[in-house]
């Protein structure tokens, strides 16, 4: 029993809740994600779960549910997450905890790191390395995942070399010295 | 013909030098204000330009974002983009605050960006190191001024965060570097409060007997939610369409979304006209004072060096050398003098503007002008030299 809303003595009225009661067997984490990031989810994707209070702890979970009414406020889709195992000690209810969802994996295609990714002339694109100078090429985007690489779909072959990191904004003109790091910028 | 004033000066090369030494620093100094003057206005350029926007949007009848506050609804984005002449519109919030990390803090600006595919306003335009945001949470790109490194651990407000990607030259108009955090962790740090005051506002809603009604259940839970909401943002950062005439879109969201509206130009008049106005005034003053000393040093510092030669003149004009061999050799010292000490000047310039905490900038436009003032200044100051050289008596060579 989580919470007791009236005392004997209290007058209560019709459809107020006396005792809260929690049914311990089948705890669920609601999951929030952002609508615009959140294609391709729907029930049975395995997903990772962290409480807040688990110091990284990492819980095996799946998505048990996709909400079919979104948050039209928030722009958020609402998911329920259910725990491969409940963990023990029970975790308090209401607390935060965060879920990664594994997605089934995407055809092969380029990739690049999104810090290769820039804009110019009001359009995205990469800037390729050719002959020893720099050109743009504008490119279609599609996923991308955490570890921040960006799929393309369109503008780029495999093996082609592309900026990542540079220390000011670029444009056709600028001369480039290939590094492999960006001096004093090692992690 | 010899050259006089090449003889004069490795006759007494050391006191040459030195002086030349001592005007360099000066003229170094003076640089150097100039470029402390430029890298604020610069600074307050890239805060524009690294916003890749083309309209901000922001609260009607305030100055927003950069130099007054402005709050506005988090989905006031979506009516802009209806706007014609809109390509994309962007949420972004601007809190200045110190940011943790470990024991030490440094002083900076969190912007709140949407984390979405990087290139969009507001988004750091280009990185150095590690990656783009792309959780909606706890992740963040720092300015490499901050002295992060990807992996560290910063604590803005109450939560920790990421530092995932370092950028560079992304500063707002103050000099402080920025730190790009998700938007809604930003949201959450400006204006949600902490602990202590929620569960004071709670327990003072709740002993409000008005929102507290014992015949009605869920109210105080309903009135605690409308409180605790947050759905502000500071400013909706806007891209037109190649070719959209800013001005005829302003007035469109102005006119029908009655909001107020900056355009590039206007939000340079605000930053360098208001924002920043009187500190570079007072460093553009400074710099004014400044390089009025330093001209008038430099004229002294000639005219004693001719006078100090007094003699030595007077001798030239009793072996009958003529006036315009004299004056050349005046001149050339001090046009020289005036070289050796710029040529110093810039290089001390160069060499000490890095460590400046706040950014310097040296232009080459003010470099050539600097130049063009000091010869000026040593060609004026060896004019009061030339005269009173030629009105030395040749009898002095030999009386006293």
């Amino acid at each position: 029993m989580s919470a007791r809303a009236a005392e004997p003595g209290t007058t209560a009225v019709a459809g107020q809740a006396v005792v809260e009661i929690i049914d311990t067997g089948s705890i669920r984490v609601s999951v929030r994600f952002d609508q615009a990031a959140a294609s391709g989810l729907r029930a049975g994707l395995p997903a990772d779960i962290v409480l807040r209070s688990g110091n990284g702890r990492v819980h095996r979970g799946a998505i048990l549910r996709v909400e079919p009414l979104a948050d039209p406020v928030t722009e958020e889709m609402i998911a329920k997450a259910v725990f491969g195992e409940i963990p023990d000690p029970l975790p308090p209810l209401g607390e935060l905890a965060e879920v990664t969802v594994h997605l089934p994996p995407l055809p092969g295609t380029p990739v690049v790191p999104d810090g290769a990714l820039q804009r110019y002339n009001g359009r995205p694109g990469v800037w390729v390395i050719e002959n020893g100078s720099i050109a743009f090429r504008p490119v279609k985007t599609g996923r991308r995942d955490l570890a921040g690489t960006v799929q393309i779909l369109e503008g780029l072959e495999e093996g082609e070399r592309v900026v990542v990191y540079s220390a000011r904004a670029l444009t056709p003109k600028s001369r480039v010295k290939v590094l492999e790091t960006l001096e004093g910028m090692k992690p | 013909m010899i050259s006089l004033a090449g003889r004069d000066i490795l006759h007494g090369w050391g006191k040459f030098a030195l002086t030349g030494l001592g005007l360099g620093l000066l003229i170094g100094v003076t640089l150097t204000m100039g470029g402390v003057y430029r890298g604020m206005v610069d600074d307050a350029m890239v805060l524009l330009d690294n916003s890749g926007a083309d309209l901000w949007v922001v609260q009607q009848e305030t100055l927003g974002p950069y130099a007054e506050s402005s709050s506005i609804f988090d989905d006031t984005w979506r009516s802009v983009s209806g706007m014609p002449g809109v390509e994309e519109a962007a949420n972004v919030t601007y809190l200045t605050t110190q940011v943790r990390r470990g024991t030490e803090d440094v002083r900076a600006m969190v912007v709140g960006v949407d984390p979405g595919m990087p290139g969009s306003p507001g988004q750091p335009g280009y990185l150095t190191a590690g990656r783009h945001i792309t959780r909606s949470h706890y992740e963040a790109v720092a300015d490499g001024a901050t002295g992060f490194r990807p992996g560290d651990e910063i604590r803005i407000r109450r939560n920790t965060y990421t530092v995932v990607g370092l950028t560079r030259r992304m500063v707002s108009s103050g000099g402080d570097p920025m730190i790009f955090i998700p938007l809604k962790d930003a949201q959450e740090a400006q204006f949600l409060k902490d602990n202590d005051s929620i569960l004071q506002q709670r327990r003072r809603t709740a002993s409000n007997p008005s929102l507290n009604r014992p015949g009605v259940p869920g109210l105080l839970e309903s009135v605690i939610a409308s409180q605790s909401a947050n759905q502000y943002v500071n400013a909706v950062l806007v891209r037109l369409l190649p070719g959209a005439d800013p001005d005829e879109t302003a007035a469109h969201i102005r006119r029908w979304l009655r909001l107020e509206v900056y355009t590039r130009d206007q939000m340079e008049e605000i930053l360098l006209g208001k924002l920043i106005a009187t500190s570079s005034r007072q460093i553009g003053m400074f710099l004014v004072i400044l390089a009025v000393v330093s001209a008038a040093i430099v004229a002294f510092i000639i005219y004693t060096l001719t006078m100090g030669k007094i003699r030595e003149i007077a001798v030239l004009k009793l072996i009958g050398t003529k006036n315009r061999t004299i004056v050349s050799m005046i001149l050339q010292q001090a046009v020289g003098l005036g070289v050796l000490g710029f040529m110093i000047g810039k290089i001390a310039a160069t060499f000490w503007a890095p460590f400046f905490p706040k950014f310097v900038l040296l232009q080459a436009r003010d470099a050539v002008t600097g130049f063009a003032a000091v010869i000026v200044m040593c060609v004026l100051a060896s004019i009061l030299a030339i005269r009173a050289a030629l009105k030395v008596d040749p009898a002095e060579a030999i009386g006293g």
